[in-house]
């Protein structure tokens, strides 16, 4: 279980690398999926290995933000482009 | 008594109240219902209002169905782009594509559904994409030109059809 | 009684799809590095991901304590789903705009 938590946390920081790297602001904003899928996946497996049901909500929460976060994000990215 | 049952049924109150009870139930293990209570009365007293389509038993009854189709799907585009992402040679070809929607479900009040949970759903299966529609159109991106995508894309239009209880 | 032969098994099995998930989310991670353009990635992290996601909802599942946990997992699985799909749809036509709208229609035509 051990292991498998920190195979979660690696696929996000070698996704970190394409958010760094770009090259469009879509791209970057690919890491709001990876953050709400592979985060709720890591979350849900901590919670099971350490026995904090809490964290389960974490996951709750954190794929809810997601669902939200991208689509704000690009409706005001796209308004600040509209208005250069 | 009755006749206020009647029309919470009617405004689909009463179907989103039982549906947000039950999400109630399964997000505090049972406990707190003196928040829960009002919390779902107060959200379907605004999904009636608002007149949100109300989930119906009918469609409840062809989920089962369409759930074993989408899991077998979702299975597939998962493995398909597993494969490609993971094989040395990068096996992949890009393309823009059009997709046009069956003529025989356009007169159907709930065509615009369809082709609003085509769009979203049509992400999760092999190797497309959407980008938006127009009236009859879908604009796709295909990862794989050479593969079958018209033919898993048209599967989902008619299983879709099917839950919506759109069939002819 | 049948618990001593059940419990160990549903463990082994559970395992199995914990394993194939976190195979998808390599994969997904590895499509997002690999794959040559935005729209591409996106097919990636929709695709794999989600199905990683659902496996190991399945695989935890499996081995969950009580049903309250199955649900609320399996509620996050359908949340991440709707909420992939959605934003997968809204990044792709956000790249398109932003790569100016007519040479893409050029291509798709």
């Amino acid at each position: 279980m051990i292991i498998l938590a920190t195979v979660l946390l690696l696929t996000v920081l070698f996704g970190l690398w394409r958010v760094l790297r770009g090259p469009t602001a879509a791209d970057r904003l690919l890491a709001i999926q990876l953050f709400g899928t592979t985060g709720a996946a890591f979350l849900l497996v901590l919670a099971m290995l350490v026995d904090i049901r809490a964290l389960r909500d974490a996951a709750l929460v954190i794929a809810l933000l997601a669902a939200v976060l991208s689509a704000a994000l690009v409706q005001y990215l796209r308004r600040q482009e509209k208005s250069n | 008594m009755t006749r206020l049952i009647a029309a919470a049924h009617r405004s689909g109150f009463l179907a989103w109240f039982i549906c947000l009870c039950l999400l109630w139930a399964m997000l505090s293990a049972g406990q707190g219902w003196y928040l829960g209570l009002p919390t779902a009365f107060g959200a379907s007293v605004l999904a009636a209002a608002l007149r949100l389509p109300a989930p119906r038993p009918g469609t409840l009854l062809r989920l089962p169905r369409f759930m074993v189709f989408f899991l077998r799907t979702l299975w597939h585009g998962g493995w398909d782009v597993a494969r490609r992402a993971l094989s040395p040679n990068l096996p992949i070809a890009p393309a823009w594509e059009k997709y046009q929607l069956q003529d025989h479900y356009r007169d159907h009040p709930l065509y615009p559904r369809l082709r609003l949970l085509l769009s979203a759903m049509v992400g999760l299966l092999p190797g497309t994409l959407s980008t938006h529609y127009d009236e009859h159109t879908l604009t796709l991106h295909v990862l794989d030109e050479r593969q079958d995508w018209r033919v898993t894309t048209l599967n989902l239009e008619q299983e879709l059809a099917r839950l919506l209880e759109m069939e002819p | 009684m049948g618990m001593t032969v059940i419990t160990p098994l549903l463990y082994w099995l559970s395992w199995i799809f914990l394993l194939l998930s976190a195979g998808f989310f390599i994969a997904g991670t590895v499509g997002m590095l690999r794959f040559p353009d935005i729209y591409s990635r996106l097919h990636a992290v929709t695709k794999a991901d989600t199905l990683g996601l659902g496996l190991l909802v399945i695989g935890l599942s499996l081995r969950a304590d009580d049903l309250y946990s199955v649900g609320i997992m399996i509620l996050i699985w359908l949340l991440v789903m709707g909420s992939g799909a959605t934003a997968c749809q809204l990044l792709a036509r956000y790249g398109r705009e932003s790569e100016g709208d007519t040479e893409a229609d050029d291509v798709a035509s």
